[in-house]
This record gives structure tokens, C-alpha cells and sequence, in this order.
């Protein structure tokens, strides 16, 4: 059985997202529902998430109006369907600094907060470049980084340098440096607890939206294609992707790409009457399926 | 077409394709943000404010990031946060934006803009005095003014089209996706 119940919870979601925004180079490829989610960790007595979604108060209503992104529901309400509170969660690792990843620390006030060093350093870089450079950091908020001082100064933000094992027990950071961002990292949980692991799992971030990353639109000849956006390197991108699909033995539907409404039918799922889904990719001994 | 032009067509774009979906999110923002019902944006006298007001909005931004930024190196345990050079960016961005806000051209519908904006500049202003002096001393003040001048950003950018705290429009996820009322451009497939 595994060690850790792993649940994506999607939070919001974009009903026509253009396929090329997923999939690099598939323009005028028709749109997809393209889901916000977390994900929510639960095993060896803690509690723990990958990403925490964005702010809701400073900039929902411009999301939803001019950006079709729509049913956006607050942790207490998405993390309610799990029976816990956001004031249970214990760690949150994020993925990345865009807003709609780290934009909701505030959410979790007991919780500490791992980040890559190099993506918070560079932030602080592009910061400073002249401002012919400010595609770098037109999409971070300024106000994360704010809250994220907060979190330094209690003691809750973690910088992690590089990769990193056991985080927490079976669960490993590992930097896919200068991709998505320069810091980006993704999410190996070892299920079983094994250092050479049967059961792994890895939650992408945005290293991934779709499963098609890993395959490509060309079912008869397969081969990675990178996301739409890369604000350092889409070659970082591919190997990262051939680094997390080595990760899980080779199973690609192993690496759980949140952005992808297909997670919704690769594993056991419901839509809650919110109308929002949650996807079931691990259970635990012990533990209470949320799906059937 | 100079920026007035493209703003002024930006502006009725919206207008036509979606007159009933306003312009701006007013998360907190006083409700005498909102234009009176039926007021049109596309006077020359806004257009030319919110072409000239776009630049000093800009390094508000900017220089509100930098601080923010700073702010995390020192509570991370920098001794240096303050020798950075760009603590001395951030701060001559601020005065650069104190400069342009003194020399935006008068209009009736950019007032509350306007107001929301020097109010964004005493803040940061405020702020990097006190970095200057604090940064390393795990004060909290100059955070609470950075604070104070994000949220006057905000409503900045609430009051009136063409000023964004964030540009979801070059993100992850909203890429492609703007302006949803204005193009859905839902092809086959």
C-alpha cells in the first residue's frame, strides 16, 4: 500500500484555453478546459501541498473577466472536500513563483514553504534589469513577493539550493533549472518509501500542462513537445520533461501535469458540487477514498 | 498611430464588443472609483492622462518589486540588502515616477486615478526612507509601507484601463486567453 494519499484539487478553471497555450506550436488547434489545481499530500502524519493557487481578492474578478478563468474557490472550500482545513497543512512546496502557484501563501498560516533559491534570486535579477527586460517579470507580483518577506521573517520560507532528498519521508525536490523559470522544480514521492522506489509519482508544476507534452499531437510518432510558455528554455523544458518520465520508470501518466483536464480520466475522479474536480492518484492504507 | 491612437481603439474595442462587462476589477477600491453609468472613457483629455500616466504606473511597479524583492533578501539574513544596487535603483525609479505623477496632464476621469497614484508614490517614498535606515534591522515598517503603496497600485489600476499590477496577459496560464470577450476565438478541434 502506499505511504501517501495524493489528491489533485482543482481550485478554478479556464473553460477555452487555445491548445497551443499547453502544447508549443499548436496554433489554431481548437481550445481545451484548462483546470487550476493543487495538490494536496497526505501521509506519515503531516500534511502537505505542491502550489497554492492565486489571490482571489487583489485580481479574481480581472481573471474571470478578461481572462476566462472562472469558478475560483477559496482552499477552505476545495480543501473541505478532503476534510481539512488550510490551517492543517503543514508544508507547501511551490513549484515556481508565478502568481497562479504562489499567490495564496497567506492561506496557509502554519505552513512552511519550500522554494528553489535560484528562483527567488532571479526574480530579484530580472527585478532590477532595465526595463526593456520587463517581460521577465510582467506576470510576478509584486505582492507575493511582499507576502513572501513575511514568510522569511517568521521563519516559513525554506530556500532549497538544487535538488533535494526526503523533504519529507519518500518525497524529493528536484531542480529543472532555467526551464518554465529559472527556478522551477518539481515533485518526486517515492509511494513506497524506497530509495530504488516501484511507486513513483511526480507532480510537474508547469513543467508540464498536458499529457501531450510528453507525447506530442502525433499519435503515430510520439515525442515530447514543450509547453507553450518557457520564459528560459524550451531545450531545459524537453530534458526536464525526459528527466521526470525517467523518474517514474518510464510511464509518463506517472507525471501529473495539474493543468490537464485528462488527469480528471486517467485516474478515479468526481466533480464536487462546486463543479470543480478532484482527481484520486494515490490512496493510502487507511485512508478514505474522496472519489467514490 | 502614436499610443493615443491605440489606446483609443483598445478602449472602443472593449467598449463595443462588451459593453456590459466593466473595465476594471475594484477588489477594495472606494465605490467613487467607478465612472457614473453611460460616461464613454474615450474623451481625448483621459486618453492623453492615461497614455502619459502609463510610464509613471510602470516604475511604481517596478520600483515596488525591487523593494519587495530587497525586502526578502534582508529577512533572509542579507547583510547587504542595502549595498545592492538595486535597493538605489528601486529608490531613483520611485523619484523618477514622483517626477512624471507632478507632470501628468490634468483630466476629470483621471482624478481618482491620479489620487490613487500619488498616494502609491508617498507610500513607496516612505518606504525606501525607511529601508534605508531599517532594511537590515527586521523592521516592519518599511514592509507596511510597501504594503500601503501595492495596495494603492491596485486601485490605481482599477480606476481606470491601460495600468496592470500584473500582466496576465504575458503569464503561464492567461497567455493567449485575454481580452475572453473580445476574441474566443474558438476554432475546430
Amino acid at each position: 500500500m502506499a505511504d501517501y494519499s495524493i489528491w489533485v484539487m482543482e481550485y478554478a478553471f479556464m473553460p477555452s484555453a487555445p491548445v497551443s497555450v499547453m502544447v508549443y506550436g499548436a496554433h489554431n488547434q481548437g481550445t481545451r478546459k484548462m483546470p487550476y489545481g493543487y495538490v494536496l499530500i497526505k501521509g506519515h502524519g503531516t500534511l502537505a501541498m505542491v502550489d497554492v493557487g492565486y489571490n482571489q481578492r487583489d485580481y479574481g474578478q480581472t481573471l474571470e473577466q478578461r481572462f476566462d478563468v472562472h469558478g475560483w474557490k477559496s482552499p477552505e472550500v476545495v480543501l473541505a472536500e478532503a476534510g481539512v482545513k488550510p490551517s492543517d497543512v503543514e508544508h507547501v512546496i511551490l513549484t515556481h513563483a508565478h502568481f497562479d502557484h504562489a499567490g495564496n501563501t497567506d492561506a496557509f498560516p502554519n505552513a512552511t514553504f519550500y522554494l528553489q533559491e535560484r528562483e527567488l534570486s532571479k526574480w530579484i535579477w530580472a527585478l532590477a534589469l532595465d526595463r526593456k527586460f520587463r517581460w521577465l517579470q510582467a506576470a510576478t507580483d509584486p505582492g507575493d513577493i511582499a507576502r513572501i518577506v513575511d514568510l522569511a521573517r517568521e521563519g516559513r520560507l525554506v530556500s532549497i539550493n538544487g535538488d533535494h532528498d526526503d523533504i519529507l519521508p519518500g518525497i524529493d525536490l528536484r531542480l529543472a533549472a532555467d526551464s518554465h523559470t529559472w527556478g522551477s522544480q518539481y515533485v518526486t514521492i517515492r509511494n513506497d518509501g524506497k530509495r530504488e522506489s516501484d511507486d513513483v509519482w511526480v507532480m510537474a508544476g508547469d513543467l508540464a500542462y498536458s499529457y501531450d507534452n510528453f507525447r506530442g499531437l502525433d499519435a503515430a510518432d510520439p515525442g515530447y513537445v514543450p509547453i507553450g510558455l518557457a520564459m528560459v528554455s524550451q531545450e531545459n523544458l524537453l530534458f526536464a520533461t525526459d528527466a521526470m518520465i525517467n523518474a517514474v520508470g518510464g510511464d509518463y501518466r506517472r507525471v501529473v501535469p495539474p493543468h490537464d483536464e485528462e488527469v480528471g480520466t486517467v485516474f478515479p475522479s468526481r466533480v464536487t458540487k462546486t463543479g470543480l474536480r478532484i482527481s484520486e492518484i494515490a490512496l493510502a492504507k487507511g485512508d478514505t477514498s474522496l472519489v467514490s | 498611430m502614436n499610443n493615443r491612437d491605440i489606446t483609443r481603439l483598445s478602449v472602443r474595442r472593449i467598449e463595443e464588443r462588451a459593453p456590459n462587462i466593466p473595465l476594471f476589477c475594484v477588489p477594495e477600491a472606494p465605490t467613487e472609483s467607478l465612472l457614473p453609468a453611460g460616461e464613454t472613457l474615450l474623451d481625448d483629455a483621459t486618453l492623453s492622462y492615461v497614455v502619459a500616466a502609463q510610464p509613471a504606473f510602470d516604475l511604481l511597479r517596478q520600483a515596488a518589486g525591487q523593494l519587495a524583492a530587497l525586502l526578502v533578501l534582508a529577512a533572509a539574513g542579507g547583510r547587504s540588502a542595502q549595498d545592492n544596487p538595486a535597493f538605489a535603483l528601486a529608490c531613483a525609479e520611485r523619484a523618477k515616477a514622483g517626477d512624471l505623477i507632478g507632470a501628468l496632464p490634468t483630466a476629470r476621469k483621471g482624478r481618482h486615478h491620479h489620487r490613487h497614484l500619488r498616494a502609491c508614490n508617498d507610500a513607496l517614498t516612505a518606504a525606501c526612507a525607511e529601508a534605508a535606515v531599517n532594511l537590515n534591522r527586521d523592521d516592519q515598517r518599511a514592509l507596511a509601507l510597501l504594503r500601503e503603496g501595492l495596495r494603492q497600485l491596485h486601485f490605481a489600476a482599477a480606476a481606470l484601463p491601460g495600468f496592470e499590477v500584473v500582466a496576465f496577459g504575458q503569464s503561464c496560464c492567461a497567455a493567449h486567453a485575454s481580452m475572453a470577450t473580445i476574441s474566443r476565438g474558438k476554432a475546430n478541434g
